[in-house]
């Protein structure tokens, strides 16, 4: 066994001395959303004021959301100046969100934020576009094995969100 | 010359001082926050709920284990991953591990009726069919991205030896442990481990994952009550339970292409006195050696149609060494070789509206399938020396109805070349009542061959074995309805009712009039059964994961439970984080009592804990253990060929282990 493992040892310096250079490891789809997420908050100015007087920037999710453990893990973090945290998604609380996800599984979430009227500024993200639904303002979609993000800036502009051109340029579609 | 019926078999698993703390996860919360939207972008994912999206609309109730489990949990070997899952439970003689599903564990089954599967490809042998998942195992758990436990027949699909469930184990990619990493672990059953490993991905798609380890564990001493004489060291077997193995894990792959190369060396020390051996002898040891070689083509031909191929090439040894007395001892030898080679090709379409349509075949040459037996220098009892082939071709069509209601049909006929044919049917009704919830009802049927190990084993010596009539195939016809329910990613509920019909059961039957052994098919025995689970995530970080089972597997003959069975299972997972980004997974497993062919082993419930700390330095992470936290004294039930009715599990042990990625 030692001849066999001094092989292995030789084979593996040998053939992999230079070659190995560590590329990006995949990540898990939920962190990754939870990565965009954060981005889209750090791309996204809201109304003048808003922040300011904010203690926090509010997350709002379901608490099953698939996404929910790694944005959770991103909570504290700094944002605008203000710390990230991740709530739970209830009706009555809605008006204390920042930002709002919501699943593909939840249409019925989309259709209600999309009703209101007038339009809170809200920061309105899900994944995978549901047909039936009222778009968000920013959508994810797993296509391949890759995540890419379709923007419709006009609905952000008519709840007061302005979200950057950085954020447009690498979106698949801006409506 | 007690020259012993029944098949000595070694190897033997988990138990062992390989605490290997998994590689860290892709994403700290640190790392996370800087990844910026290109990087995001151009990073590819793997998906957790695409999964469990197609678990609910499975025809079957599947359980799943992660890579991330793995590492929480601090599990050390496949039968470790196993015992935790949703109506399985393991045996431990001290030799092998063993597996039990639906209730279902006979002494001296060396787990042939389950199949196990590694990237798609068989990995039990062709002697013994047996699904090595202990020590004998020859992957590292550490390479492992996920294990899923098909429960039920399977044979329509996969063939021969899916009986009560299919054990898919899916090994990682190089990108999955990007460049060098090195861990090790020591633990208080005398036990270390270490293992070296390289993977990453360059710019032309190509990825590459070798690895090495080794475990090594002395074991404690033993003490066995039914060998309490002077003349056996008053029961005490010191320093016979060490367990030593080596794996070896390479893998290529190049877009469609994959090359997958795994080797085990594990070498068991039996200090039972298994098969009359004389007590307490260092001599007394089983070597088990599995080689396995892969090649595996996946493809999309056009958007309707997947292509996989795979070849394969597999060898395994087993050495087994029985110590016989009075002095001068006897060293009697066992051993088994197995070698084959084979290819299948499975296309996929979706051509057709509504339909999704899977047809394949499969082919196996079994060039050796050798056993032998003799006294070393002197005798030889066993000589046999057998080839074979087997193929199969099999068919199974999902056909969505409707929205809410899909059909799914297989059906695969086999061909031995020892056994003849058999084809095997499988049906199953998925309803949606929500899009959260799935009705499924379930039919199929499974087959086992007897193999070579029962066809061939026939020594014609006092106490030895002779041959019986011939053995047909055993069959089962299971009938199931399962209830899922998962309202969002992070919970999911599971229900099972099932019940087996078990036909020609193959068991050993001793003849009074010769006292030789032999094989036979017998009735069976029919089972029924259910099953519970819940699945639960929390945005705080916390994870539980909690099942339990009722069984109840009669002997058509006696209606009486047979052996090894318990009536119940219960099993726990919870997980959390703690402070400073240290996280915590204990486990709690029970089991009720189990009848053993000479008494009874109790129930017991015993729980593990493992803690995981975050990166200490920059790349360094550690683990700290206890199993069996409370110290429960526990046993397993033995089998016939042990002095004793019931066999002794480990007390507490302490780990602790450390990894480095460069």
């Amino acid at each position: 066994m030692r001849h066999r493992l001094a092989k292995f040892l030789a084979c593996l310096l040998l053939c992999l001395g230079e070659a190995a250079t560590a590329h990006a490891a995949t990540l898990g789809e939920a962190e990754a959303k939870a990565a965009f997420i954060y981005n889209f908050v750090q791309f996204t100015n809201w109304p003048a004021g808003l922040l300011s007087s904010a203690t926090a920037i509010n997350v709002c999710l379901r608490p099953d959301a698939a996404v929910g453990l790694a944005l959770a893990s991103l909570s504290g973090k700094q944002v605008h100046g203000v710390p990230l945290v991740v709530s739970a998604l209830r009706e009555e609380a809605v008006a204390t969100c920042h930002v709002v996800f919501v699943e593909a599984s939840d249409g019925a979430w989309m259709r209600k934020l999309a009703a209101m009227s007038p339009p809170l500024p809200l920061l309105t993200i899900a994944d995978l576009p549901d047909p039936g639904a009222a778009a968000p303002m920013i959508t994810l979609t797993l296509v391949g094995r890759k995540i890419a993000f379709d923007v419709d800036a006009s609905q952000a502009r008519r709840a007061g969100l302005t979200i950057s051109s950085r954020v447009l340029q690498l979106a698949r579609s801006v409506k | 010359m007690r020259l012993e019926i029944g098949k000595p078999r070694g190897g033997r698993a988990g138990l062992c001082a390989l605490l290997l703390l998994g590689t860290m996860a892709a994403a700290d919360a640190a790392d996370l926050a800087e990844l910026s939207l290109e990087e995001l972008l151009a990073s590819e994912v793997h998906s957790a709920s695409r999964y469990r999206q197609k678990t609910i609309d499975a025809p079957a109730a599947v359980s799943t284990v992660t890579a991330d489990d793995i590492r929480q949990f601090g599990y050390r070997s496949l039968a470790d991953i196993l015992n935790g899952l949703r109506g399985l439970y393991t045996t431990y003689d001290r030799n092998y591990k063993y597996l039990g599903a639906r209730g279902f564990s006979t002494p001296g089954d060396y787990n042939s009726r389950l199949l196990l599967l590694v990237d798609g490809v068989r990995y039990n042998d062709n002697v013994y069919d047996q699904a090595a998942i202990g020590s004998d195992f020859n992957i590292d758990v550490a390479l492992i991205e996920r294990v899923e436990f098909v429960s039920g027949p399977g044979s329509s699909v996969y063939g021969p030896n899916a009986f009560f469930g299919v054990i898919n184990v899916i090994t990682k990619q190089g990108s999955d442990l990007p460049g060098w990493r090195v861990a090790g672990g020591l633990s208080s059953d005398r036990g270390a481990s270490a293992r070296l490993s390289h993977g990453g991905k360059n710019a032309y798609g190509s990825e590459w994952l070798f690895s090495l380890s080794r475990q090594s564990r002395s074991g404690n001493d033993l003490y066995f009550p039914e060998f309490e004489t002077p003349a056996n060291n008053n029961g005490w077997a010191r320093g016979r339970d060490a367990d030593r193995y080596t794996t070896l894990f390479a893998k290529l792959r190049h877009q469609e292409w994959t090359l997958t190369a795994t080797h085990g060396n594990s070498d068991k020390n039996v200090p039972t006195a298994a098969y009359a051996q004389i007590f307490n002898d260092p001599g007394s040891k089983t070597v088990d050696t599995r080689s396995n070689v892969n090649l595996e083509y996946a493809g999309q031909i056009d958007e309707h149609l997947a292509l996989t191929a795979r070849a394969y090439t597999g060898r395994s040894q087993y050495i087994g060494d029985y110590i016989y007395g009075p002095a001068p001892t006897t060293a009697n030898r066992d051993e088994a070789t197995g070698q084959w080679w084979g290819g299948e090709l499975q296309l996929l379409t979706t051509r057709f509206a509504g339909h999704k349509l899977v047809v394949g075949g499969d082919f196996r040459r079994d060039t050796r399938i050798d056993q032998k037996n003799f006294d070393r220098g002197g005798t030889v009892y066993l000589d046999s020396r057998r080839k074979g082939t087997v193929f199969g071709l099999y068919a199974q069509d999902e056909y969505a109805l409707h929205p809410d209601l899909t059909l799914n049909f297989g059906l695969r006929y086999d061909h031995h070349s020892a056994s003849g044919g058999t084809v095997n049917p499988r049906a199953g009704i998925i309803y949606r009542l929500q899009p959260e919830t799935a009705l499924k009802l379930l039919h199929g049927s499974a087959y086992r061959p007897p193999n070579g190990y029962e066809l061939d084993y026939i020594t014609n010596t006092p106490g030895g074995s002779k041959p019986g009539p011939a053995l047909k195939a055993e069959t089962t016809r299971t009938t199931e309805l399962v209830l899922e329910h998962a309202p969002g990613a992070s919970q999911r509920w599971l229900w099972t009712l099932f019940h087996n019909d078990v036909r020609n059961l193959i068991v050993t039957s001793l003849d009074p009039a010769d006292g030789l052994s032999f094989f036979e098919n017998i009735d069976g025995a029919r089972t029924i059964g259910s099953e519970i689970e819940w699945e639960r995530r929390w945005l705080n970080g916390i994870r539980l994961k909690t099942s339990a089972s009722w069984q109840r597997v009669e002997d058509k003959q006696t209606g009486k439970t047979v052996l090894n069975s318990p009536r119940g299972l219960f099993k726990m997972q919870l997980s959390g984080p703690l402070m400073a980004g240290w996280r915590y997974g204990l486990e709690t497993l029970a089991t009720s009592s189990r009848q053993s062919l000479k008494g009874q082993a109790p129930g017991y419930l015993i729980a593990n804990l493992n803690l995981r700390s975050p990166a200490v330095l920059p790349g360094l992470h550690l683990s700290l253990g206890v199993n069996n936290l409370f110290d429960q004294k526990y046993f397993d039930p033995a089998g016939s060929e042990h002095v004793q009715s019931r066999l002794q599990q480990d007390g507490r042990i302490f780990r602790i282990g450390a990894e480095v990625d460069f």
